[in-house]
């Protein structure tokens, strides 16, 4: 178990900044999940944090020691990768033992070890095979116990589920939420899969073109996303977005007006816009009725629907919408092409302004938040 | 498909004459050779080349490896393409490694003097090559001899291998980093035995180069004790030219050990040794 | 912050101790490859401005190598007959390479019987020795050998045929031993050109009403043509530099009456003297023909070197 701090992580590749002033604090036992696009640099956090990769400036304290100039080894951290990584030459007891071998363990001590690491991830019947015979999530679990034999302070995980078919995913996804609620220990795990950080995180830093968008618990993320990018990351079917105009704006609301026409008052403070400002309006697919029952209403024509059984996609579009999906419980049966009134409520409005950031709520309602740490990155 | 490639049976027919003769033109100096290899002399060569032998006279063979010095030549051919072998796997295996995977400064020309290497022939630079061997003293040598086959190997070893290296997945690199791996076990642990085919490859090719090679020893061996067999031959063609059956028993003793290699594994050989001479 | 140095302190960090293992398995290479091979390629040019004998003082001469070996009467001679000489013997190899060896990938490519081992045996000459090679053709077309009385047998020929030792014969027949051993390999390099003509295209053919010549020869030959390139340039660069056949058979003198002189024995006699050890050794004249056979097949080495890095 350990406590991680990045103080002012930068990394550059020739002129290309990759990690812009990352500061992060890691609780001990914390499972963190790093999160965002390809390239946005969450893989290169994650091997800065390793030891993999040097950054170019900036500290990194383990337990209060800075570990920025030593080895990967010595930082006792582990790392799975995704493509396992797993030495192919070697049997799945010698991947286990390797780095206990290197560092000159005695050989009963590695035994047991390994023995232990195996039963709890039930690798103990395949200890004698090598990696080519087991399967991809068998891989997946070697690649984990070799890690566990280690002992670490810290576990680095970089898109460890990514190989794996969607069905052993969810099974795996399960399985390492288990491992750290029977290992306690401190985790940093790298995704692009948003529904993986979701279920998994205590935390989840979203990372977008190397800088930090927003740190925050899931739900918080969820609920409060700091600009439109965060609330377009999180939430899976993507959330709306609609433009807005402004009608009236004081430092308690914000009245805006939808393209059909339909006007929606949110309590934001909005002393610094002014009537006629173009907002962008968000509204998650599960807060959309279909029955137009809500705060304000909206006509759009229904285009496809994918029935799920449990719930449903409905896909629409209107004269100036691109695109609008509602999430509905069960079954839909309408006719494609025909209009529906779809109906939003303002509480479940997210506000952003032109470049993206949501305009705050009124200070009345930080309790929802209060033990956030919104970070908002200009 | 099937129709393009299949022969009807009079097509068939001309098809195997015409390849049953080249792989006759192919084969019969070799069958000869053998023949007249147990001939018990040179009479018996001249009258009847086509005929088998009367007496099979299998002691050529222990004459050729003893008295005509066939065994040192075979010896000392050994010496020098084994430790050919070795030193030039070792050392471009250090080097690819080193070239496909650590990011350094100078790295790209390093890579290019390699390259220059592999496009111009070594045969073109034999006089500097002669006056660097006898200026460290190592003219007249197997040391030398060892040295300048092992340094013409390199540029093509150290080209097959670093594309190979590549090939690698860092990850497993990495990965053996964090289990505290140096450079050094990483490159002997880990990384070398995923090189495997490509070690395979780049030996059979050392071996055969330097197994077949007459200029450079020609060049930098004076001594007949330290010849190789290429220029044990050339010795025993200019003192005994007219002793037709031992000269044969000599050919088969040069050509066993990559003729006997080739028939147990001729797939790796015939696609390593096409592989090399497409990149020469 | 409390920062708490690591329980060991190292004489190195652990960056620069892996630097120093890098280079530590980078130099030994370097240092051999670079004195052994990138040196003397690199002197070769240097060297080819100088006048040295091998031993004693040399002497800076600039360009009068070049010089004399274009305007000297004897050597502008020499250099021209090896030159043509070698062309002859490239002409010879690769319109044997390229028509032969098309038509024997061909036969192969179909279902034809034991291919398997026609390929094999094909190949089996291609990694002897160039002296393996050499004895073994000398003794076949010797005066009494088995060639010899087979032409007698059949009655093709009057009285024993020369080949070696006749100035028209000799070098054809070493264009042919040399062919007897490559041609193995140059049907390797065909065939897997032939096989990589992607199948669809051949079944489109097919499908289209193509008979089978038609097939190979809008579908198949035009796609071999990189492979004719390919073994083109090799064969070239081969044959310009590499004269091992005819040292080993000819020596140095590249007898009879120099019709055998190729560039390699050539470059070889002048460096280091003919086989008698009457012509004297010029270092720095042999290192001048070096740069100009380089010049020669520059352009087909690296068009090679080029392809090889782009394949990678």
């Amino acid at each position: 178990m350990a406590r991680v701090e990045l103080k002012n992580i930068n990394k550059k590749y020739g002129d290309v900044h990759v990690l812009h002033d990352i500061n992060l604090d890691i609780k001990e036992g914390e499972f963190v999940v790093f999160v965002g696009p390809s390239g946005c640099g969450k893989s290169t956090l994650l091997r800065t944090l390793a030891g993999l990769e040097e950054p170019s400036t900036g500290d990194i304290y383990l337990d209060n020691r800075n570990v920025v100039k030593e080895a990967p080894a010595d930082r006792e951290v582990a790392m799975v990768f995704q493509s396992y990584a797993l030495y192919p030459q070697m049997t799945v007891r010698d991947n286990m033992s390797f780095g206990l071998r290197i560092a000159k363990k005695n050989k009963a001590e590695i035994d047991v070890k390994v023995e232990m690491a195996a039963q709890m991830l039930k690798l103990d019947h395949l200890l004698d095979r090598k990696p080519k015979e087991l399967s991809g999530g068998q891989r997946q679990r070697v690649a984990i116990g070799r890690a566990i034999v280690r002992n670490p302070k810290l576990f680095l995980f970089d898109e460890p589920l990514s190989n794996l078919d969607a069905e052993l995913r969810v099974d795996m996804r399960v399985q390492i939420s288990k491992l750290h609620d029977e290992l306690k220990s401190t985790m940093v795990y790298v995704t692009h899969d948003q529904v993986e950080a979701m279920t998994l995180a205590d935390k989840i830093v979203v990372l977008r073109d190397g800088k930090v968008e927003q740190v925050g618990a899931p739900m918080q993320l969820y609920h409060h996303p700091v600009n439109q990018f965060v609330a377009g990351f999180i939430g899976s079917p993507k959330m709306n977005f609609l433009d807005v105009r402004v009608m009236e704006a004081t430092d308690k609301s914000v009245t805006v007006a939808l393209t059909g026409g339909d006007q929606l008052t949110l309590d934001r403070e909005g002393n610094h816009l002014k009537s006629g400002d173009d907002l962008t309006l968000g509204i998650r697919p599960e807060h959309i009725s279909l029955d137009g029952s809500g705060d304000a209403s909206l006509s759009l024509t229904l285009d496809v629907i994918e029935n799920l059984g449990a719930q449903s996609y409905v896909h629409c579009s209107g004269a100036t919408i691109e695109k609008c999906i509602v999430l509905a419980a069960g079954e839909v049966d309408l006719p494609a092409n025909s209009s529906i009134k779809i109906g939003l409520n303002a509480h479940n409005c997210h506000l952003f302004d032109q470049k993206g950031l949501a305009v705050k709520k009124m200070i009345s309602q930080a309790s929802v938040v209060r033990d956030s740490k919104v970070v908002a990155m200009s | 498909m099937e129709k393009i490639f299949k022969l009807r049976p009079h097509e068939q027919l001309l098809v195997q004459f015409v390849l049953l003769a080249w792989a006759l033109t192919i084969l019969l100096p070799f069958g000869i050779a053998l023949m007249n290899s147990v001939k018990p002399n040179l009479g018996a060569v001249l009258r009847e080349p086509f005929a088998l032998p009367e007496v099979w006279q299998f002691s050529n063979y222990a004459r050729a490896w003893d008295r005509a010095d066939f065994g040192e030549y075979f010896l000392n051919s050994m010496i020098i393409s084994l430790s050919t072998v070795v030193i030039s796997v070792l050392l471009a295996t250090m080097v690819s490694f080193v070239l496909a995977r650590h990011e350094f400064r100078g790295k790209s020309l390093i890579f290019i003097c390699f390259m220059i290497g592999v496009i111009i022939p070594s045969r073109l630079a034999l006089p500097p090559m002669f006056v660097v061997v006898k200026e460290l003293g190592l003219a007249n040598s197997l040391v030398g001899v060892i040295l300048v086959q092992s340094a013409v190997m390199l540029p093509l070893a150290v080209f097959i291998l670093t594309a190979f290296f590549k090939g690698v997945s860092p990850e497993i690199e990495q990965a053996a980093r964090i289990d505290g791996g140096s450079p050094f076990q990483i490159y002997w642990m880990v990384v070398l035995p995923l090189v495997k085919p490509a070690i395979a490859t780049v030996a059979l090719l050392a071996f055969v180069f330097s197994w077949n090679e007459y200029i450079l020893p020609l060049l930098f061996l004076q001594d007949r004790e330290l010849y190789p067999l290429t220029l044990g031959m050339q010795q025993f063609k200019t003192q005994f030219a007219v002793q037709w059956h031992m000269m044969f028993a000599g050919l088969i003793i040069m050509m066993a050990p990559t003729v006997i290699a080739f028939l147990l594994a001729s797939r790796a050989f015939i696609e390593g040794l096409t592989q090399g001479g497409v990149k020469e | 912050m409390i920062t708490i140095s690591t329980p060991r302190q190292r004489l190195m960090t652990f960056r620069q101790k892996e630097k120093f293992q890098y280079m530590m398995l980078l130099i030994p290479g370097c240092i051999l490859y670079g004195l052994f091979n990138f040196l003397p390629l690199i002197g070769t040019f240097f060297m080819s401005l100088i006048s040295w004998p091998g031993i004693g003082p040399w002497e800076f001469v600039g360009t009068d190598n070049y010089h004399e070996l274009l305007t000297n009467e004897v050597m502008r001679e020499r250099l021209f007959q090896a030159f043509w000489q070698t062309l002859f013997f490239f002409g010879l190899c690769i319109g044997f390479f390229l028509m032969i060896g098309t038509v024997f990938s061909l036969l192969l490519s179909w279902n034809t019987a034991g291919k398997k081992y026609y390929k094999m045996v094909f190949f089996l000459p291609y990694p002897l020795a160039a002296i393996a090679i050499a004895f073994l053709g000398q003794l076949i077309v010797d005066v009494r050998g088995p060639l010899n009385q087979l032409l007698q047998l059949v009655g093709a020929a009057e009285g024993p045929v020369l080949f070696l030792g006749d100035e028209d014969t000799a070098l054809p027949t070493i264009a042919a031993f040399y062919i007897w051993q490559k041609l193995g390999f140059v049907i390797m390099l065909i065939l897997s050109a032939i096989l990589g003509v992607r199948s669809d295209l051949l079944e489109a053919a097919v499908l289209d009403g193509a008979s089978r010549w038609q097939c190979i020869r809008h579908v198949v030959l035009p796609v071999l043509t990189p492979a004719f390139i390919l073994i083109t340039i090799l064969i070239m660069v081969d044959v310009f530099n590499n004269a091992d056949l005819v040292l080993i058979l000819m020596g140095p003198d590249a007898g009879p009456y120099y019709s055998t002189d190729v560039m390699g024995t050539f470059q070889y006699r002048t460096a280091f003297g003919s086989s008698g050890g009457s012509g004297a050794a010029d270092l720095g004249m042999a290192s001048a023909i070096g740069i100009v056979i380089a010049l020669m097949i520059l352009p087909g080495s690296v068009y090679l070197g080029l392809k090889n890095l782009r394949e990678r």
